[in-house]
């Protein structure tokens, strides 16, 4: 299975064990076929309870599949050999800030993740050193983890995960319980890594703006896949975005209106930018109004 | 119930050398059956303040008043009773066996009758859009966004005249958020309760507040009507804040459209406005 | 309430005290406890009195700041030194009805009391200049010769480690539930002991229920994170003796051993 895609899934679907206090018994995902390239920033969206987060826990063996195979870099994560491998390979951050830092100083959590794995303590100092540069926490090494704000928070759990040089990064709703500012800076840290150090990422949440400047856009509902494109192509359906609780950025929604009023209007525009230069090309000065 | 917030200040920690100043002279009046959203970021102060309207906090300086009466003069009790505040994250509050006994907590501690108690529960639960099958069973058996709902439904069957939410819907995903807006600004419009939100989210504020007061680094930085609080975009950037997407959108157009208005906050005021201005009515 | 414990917690610097390795400061409070224990006489204590003094200051720890946080444990001393007071028998200077204080009495009161507080202060010395982590770090490595024995050395520490970890967290926690208990008319002041202990409930239940959370969330972060016990496991900060714990161990020693000559020859 040696090719371009980091994450092959095939056919998955997860039964949660009936003693677990979610859906007893039921499907919580019902086969899901997803390929990810590697280098691709890719966002997951779907609603609560939509099997969102179920499928991040399979990437990384956290949970394992009821039925089908997930392959990370052609390796089944059903291989309990290659347990670690996977888990170095796909490293992942979670949705409490508060629940996942486990160091009681900054550096000390960052190295947590190469000390399992047996890495040289010289080199443990300079991956520790060197992730948090890239998540521009190096002046918070010394600091007590409880004393930073929730964006901080976040960008420590991802520089553990860096230290660990994984291919792929995995915030499973890591930014749903930051404040905008705090979604702010943890999204910016990681459109930087994946643009600059060409890090897969697999960003799961339910904010649909988080959305607009991702490669592909995968949208779940009710344990399948039910949108997947760029962002353009999928927030073109609004229609079926609402339908499923979720939203499309406001000049989506404001096109979709228009063109419901009459405007000749295209349906991919996501940011306002490119909304503006589309009046500027078609109604400059409120002229050439097509109305059928 | 009107409040009087009159040059309140509050430092946290008084002195440590960890003393910080969280509140600076705050002045704010809010009028009895109003809604008012309360906005800032992380560390602005917002949850300092509210903490002040039902006496878990006290002013290091200045004074509350709640229709002309200090509240620090005031029975804790009955001052409880009257403002009703929920914090982030109610749900994980709950701590009854079944969602009955969790929301009749509060009235049970303020020696209801069993019948007035069963009353308002009831009330209360529907109030938030849940039924009453719902009250028999244990509050942990529950979805993430009816527990939430319950703890909601524990402060309203106190039957607050004052409701405080802060961030009531954090952490929902777009249905669930606007299922929570929703009942609260039903409350609002079919009770006539007093009510504070406090959100650092412009679209749900846009879309319920009557008035606006921002905070930043514990002062009040702007107050006033939500168009005129959030046309002013660049002062809403500079305190690290931002306006609805289309306020934005609507500025820009404002370039190849001069005719349009950029006081527009929500996606049917530009969809109107745009219409008017391309002459194209319905 | 909370914040206003100073004793124990770990103050920043850079003095030699600072450097020593974890392990050799273990040890040498270890040795500086049994030297206040064998300390008898009123010179021993002036002694033990001046050098503890002279440590803390030259730790870099703020004098006052010590002594501040020799507060919550002013009861534990007072009320040893009275029960000293009043149950040693000897030559009586004061009788009251069944009181009886005697001259034996009021010495090894006092001195009780100076020996207590000098542990106090030498011990929290070892907190103030240790961070938690080099603390459990330096345990570990000092208890590493009884895993032989069974005894699972890295559970321990890492369990401490973690502890020390979310102290602060549940702490906040444990506040933010109180507010919100209270908004709803929880009273926690009122009634007798056996009401008062039932109004914590509201506080308790969450308060655990939050924990469980907490911990089954940590457990699965861990685990993402490749955590498989001690095994393989290597650290990023190597414990190593180094020029400073020479001179904070012979400082130690020089002292203790003209303390004892001075006492006991």
């Amino acid at each position: 299975m040696r090719n371009e895609n980091i994450i092959n899934s095939i056919d998955v679907e997860y039964v949660y064990p009936s003693h677990f206090e979610k859906v007893d018994g039921t499907k919580a995902l019902k086969g899901v076929s997803l390929d990810i390239k590697k280098g691709q920033f890719v966002v997951v969206i779907g609603r609560n309870g939509s099997g969102k987060s179920t499928y991040a826990r399979l990437l990384n063996a956290l949970l394992l599949p009821s039925k089908g195979v997930i392959y990370i870099n052609g390796i089944d994560t059903k291989e309990e050999n290659n347990l670690w491998e996977i888990r170095k390979t796909c490293g992942m951050v979670f949705q409490n800030p508060d629940n996942q830092i486990i160091g009681t100083t900054v550096e000390e959590d960052t190295a947590f993740g190469p000390e399992n794995l047996g890495v040289e303590p010289s080199e443990i100092r300079r991956r520790v050193d060197a992730s948090l540069d890239a998540v521009g926490m190096s002046e918070y090494k010394l600091h007590a983890p409880h004393l930073l704000s929730g964006g901080q928070k976040q960008r420590v759990s991802i520089a553990g995960i860096l230290a660990m040089k994984p291919e792929c990064l995995i915030l499973d709703e890591a930014t749903a319980m930051l404040d905008p500012g705090g979604r702010k800076e943890v999204l910016e840290v990681v459109h930087r890594l994946n643009r600059e150090e060409k890090l897969t990422v697999i960003h799961i949440t339910h904010h649909m703006e988080e959305a607009r400047l991702a490669d592909r856009v995968v949208v779940i509902d009710a344990g399948r896949i039910v949108l997947d494109g760029k962002p353009k192509e999928v927030f073109s359906n609004v229609e079926g975005i609402k339908a499923m609780g979720l939203d499309v950025p406001q000049v989506t929604e404001l096109f979709y209106e228009l063109r419901k009023a009459g405007l000749k209007l295209p349906e991919d525009v996501v940011d306002i930018d490119e909304a503006v230069a589309v009046f500027r090309r078609l109604y400059y000065g409120g002229a050439n109004v097509n109305k059928d | 119930m009107s409040i009087r917030i009159e040059n309140l200040s509050y430092v946290y920690m008084k002195g440590t050398p960890y003393e910080k100043i969280a509140l600076n002279n705050i002045n704010i009046n809010i009028n009895k059956g109003e809604f008012v959203g309360i906005i800032g970021h992380t560390g602005s102060g917002k949850t300092t303040l509210v903490q002040h309207l039902n006496g878990l906090l006290k002013p290091s300086a200045g004074k509350i008043s709640i229709d002309g009466r200090d509240v620090t003069g005031e029975n804790i009790k009955e001052l409880r009773k009257q403002v009703g505040i929920v914090f982030q994250y109610p749900e994980h509050q709950l701590f009854e066996e079944t969602v009955y006994k969790d929301v009749a907590y509060g009235l049970l501690k303020q020696g209801l009758p069993e019948e007035e108690a069963s009353r308002r529960v009831i009330a209360s639960v529907r109030a938030v859009g849940l039924n009453e099958e719902i009250l028999a069973k244990s509050p942990f058996e529950l979805s993430g966004g009816q527990k939430r709902r319950v703890a909601i439904a524990g402060v309203l069957a106190m039957e607050p005249e004052i409701i405080v939410l802060d961030e009531p819907a954090a952490g929902l995903d777009p249905k669930g958020r606007s299922d929570i807006l929703g009942f609260i600004s039903k409350l609002h419009k079919e009770s006539g309760l007093t009510i504070i939100l406090v959100s650092h989210n412009m679209e749900d504020i846009v879309k319920l507040a009557e008035r606006v007061v921002v905070m930043n680094k514990g002062s009040v930085a702007i107050e006033g009507k939500p168009k005129d609080v959030f046309c002013n975009t660049q002062l809403l950037e500079e305190i690290g804040l931002s306006a609805p997407q289309v306020t934005y959108f609507m500025h820009k157009l404002k370039d190849v459209l001069p005719s349009v208005n950029t006081n527009i906050l929500t996606v049917d005021e530009a969809k109107t406005e745009i219409l008017k201005a391309l002459g194209v009515c319905k | 309430m909370t914040k206003d414990i100073t004793i124990g917690q770990y103050i920043p610097g850079n003095s030699f005290v600072h450097r020593a390795d974890p392990r050799t400061k273990i040890l040498l409070v270890i040795l500086y406890m049994a030297v206040t224990f064998m300390a008898f006489s009123y010179t021993a204590f002036l002694m033990l009195a001046l050098f503890t003094i002279v440590a803390v200051i030259a730790s870099d720890i703020p004098l006052g700041y010590t002594i501040k946080g020799l507060k919550p444990v002013l009861f534990i001393v007072l009320f040893t030194a009275a029960v000293n007071l009043f149950t040693v028998s000897g030559t009586p200077v004061f009788e009251l009805w069944f009181l009886k204080i005697t001259r034996e009495g009021i010495e090894l009161s006092i001195k009780m009391a100076l020996r207590l507080t000098l542990l106090i202060m030498g011990a929290s010395l070892l907190t103030y200049t240790t961070t938690p982590i080099a603390l459990t770090d330096g345990i570990e490595k000092l208890l590493k010769p009884t895993e032989r024995l069974g005894v699972p050395v890295h559970e321990i520490a890492m369990m401490m480690a973690i502890a020390l970890r979310f102290i602060p967290t549940i702490l906040e926690e444990t506040e933010k539930i109180i507010k919100a208990q209270s908004s709803r008319g929880a009273d926690f002041d009122t009634g007798n002991i056996m009401q008062k202990a039932k109004s914590f409930i509201p506080v308790l239940v969450p308060l655990f229920i939050s924990a469980f959370r907490r911990a089954d969330d940590l457990a699965t972060a861990m685990e993402a994170r490749c955590y498989r016990g001690s095994k393989g496991r290597t650290r990023m900060k190597q414990l190593k003796f180094t020029a400073a714990d020479i001179v904070v161990s012979s400082v130690m020693l020089i002292f203790s051993a003209i303390l004892l000559i001075v006492e006991f020859m």
